[in-house]
């Protein structure tokens, strides 16, 4: 600005070679040290919350109402025409759910019979906006516009619609990282509901790119009882999600190579690639559980 | 001053274009890479130190926005995308000396083998550590169609970040002369 410090040197010099070592030993540090640490979390997250956050926010309500205009356009005719099905559809369903309600209804008395109090259906939840996606191809987990300050944990379980998405996997003062259950690298315990037998579901980018399927695993099914079609639910040995959320359907069944467990892909109850508004359980599976 | 100034708004403006916008123009759920663009082409443009430190703090962002760490069990591991794009913007500033303003093949050839290389490096440490071999399918169907979105929105992205370049350039000359 003033004239007097224009001789000051503009650039201030150091050899790029050492900077380039200084920041990949930098790099290597922070690897090494948040690997099993969250030592630097705080003030990183802080600043992120403050700088990167509220711009994600805002493109994503913006991006919203524009994509839901546009879809509004496109699907009006295939909307009225899914009306009239529906309206059919509703008498059938009506029919059935007062069956279903009285089935409940002998149902609840039962269980309170046998003090078995299914919690699940009426965990607290919290909506929350889908505002940034990950930055690269490789993984699946998004960023969502709610966080500490909104009573969010680590490990809270993230459900969309009826189905599981996914869990919180870091939180920030008003974002939370959300880890999905078709991402590489996350196993869910799980149950088939039918047969109450347990297995591994773990997510497969490759799986999910050609068919749109995660992977099961260490299903043992040793009288074949397991049949497409099941209903696979979250297991109650589960230590991170909460019993009984709907995860997906079976969708094949293979023996393993071991011939002892079965494996095989589910099709997953959510539906991923519109994901735009998911709800996060506010409960902990280890408060549940003492 | 005023290059760092600009230089961190561009940082912001793509990592937010990548992560929010880019998913509604996804083509197979597959988004372009607007950070390897930028980090490649000031690399080349602007020399070493340049791509170094716009490559780490893009990386950085996508690091702390990434969840990949979650099969450690503490949510983050800092500092992997990091330095992959420290050195994609190292190693593109070694190419400063054959850049010319006026040519656009030698730029667009090197931000696709940059964005390959990136996604190679990314393959063989997060998946091909974890017994996921299947190499051919993953060049195919992740790696190859990210590298021919990436060149396409670098026709668009190239040219503005060489205008931006410019007049940083003509800004500084201005102000040392």
């Amino acid at each position: 600005m003033s004239p007097v410090i224009k001789k000051k040197r503009r650039k201030f010099t150091i050899s790029s070679k050492y900077l380039l070592l200084i920041l990949s030993g930098i790099c290597v540090c922070l690897m090494i040290f948040t690997f099993k640490t969250s030592v630097f979390e705080g003030p990183l997250k802080a600043a992120a919350a403050y700088v990167v956050v509220p711009f994600q926010r805002g493109i994503a309500s913006v991006g919203g109402y524009l994509s839901d205009r546009s879809e509004e356009l496109a699907r009006l005719e295939e909307v009225l025409a899914e009306n009239e099905d529906l309206k059919q559809q509703i008498d059938e369903l009506t029919i059935e759910n007062n069956r279903l309600q009285q089935d409940r209804y002998e149902l609840n008395n039962l269980r309170s019979l046998y003090e078995l109090d299914q919690t699940y259906a009426d965990y607290e939840k919290v909506g929350a906006h889908v505002i940034a996606s990950e930055a690269d191809n490789w993984f699946y987990s998004f960023t969502i516009d709610k966080g500490e300050n909104d009573g969010i944990q680590v490990d809270c379980n993230v459900m969309a619609g009826s189905g599981l998405v996914g869990r919180v996997v870091s939180v920030g003062p008003n974002y939370a990282k959300v880890q999905s259950i078709i991402n590489d690298t996350s196993n869910v315990s799980a149950t088939v509901l039918a047969t109450s037998e347990n297995m591994i579901v773990s997510g497969d980018l490759q799986a999910m790119q050609t068919d749109g399927v995660i992977c099961f695993g260490e299903l043992s099914d040793k009288n074949g009882r397991v049949s497409v079609g099941d209903k696979v639910v979250t297991s109650s040995i589960s230590d991170k999600y909460l019993p009984g959320i709907l995860i997906g359907y079976i969708n094949s069944i293979n023996t393993s190579a071991n011939n002892l467990t079965k494996s095989g892909y589910i099709t997953p109850a959510v539906d991923f690639t519109h994901l735009e508004e998911v709800l996060v359980v506010m409960e902990l599976k280890q408060q549940t559980g003492d | 001053m005023k290059r760092v100034i600009v230089t961190a708004l561009l940082v912001l403006f793509c990592f937010l274009l990548q992560t929010s916008v880019c998913p509604w123009f996804s083509f197979g759920g597959i988004i372009p890479n607007l950070l390897v663009i930028l980090t490649a082409s000031f690399g080349f443009m602007h020399g070493e130190t340049t791509g170094m430190l716009i490559g780490f703090f893009s990386g950085f962002l996508v690091d702390i926005f990434a969840a990949y760490g979650g099969a450690t069990g503490y949510g983050d591991m800092l500092g992997f995308f990091a330095l992959l794009y420290l050195l994609c913007g190292y190693l593109n500033g070694k190419f400063h000396q054959m850049f010319y303003p006026e040519d656009i093949k030698f730029p667009l050839i090197m931000i696709t083998v940059s964005d390959l290389v990136l996604n190679l490096a990314c393959y063989i440490v997060m998946f091909m550590f974890r017994a996921k071999l299947d190499i051919r399918y993953y060049f195919l169907h992740i790696i190859l169609p990210e590298a021919v979105y990436t060149i396409i929105v670098a026709f668009a992205f190239y040219p503005l970040f060489l205008w931006i370049n410019k007049r940083l350039e003509k800004a500084e000359r201005g102000s040392t002369e």
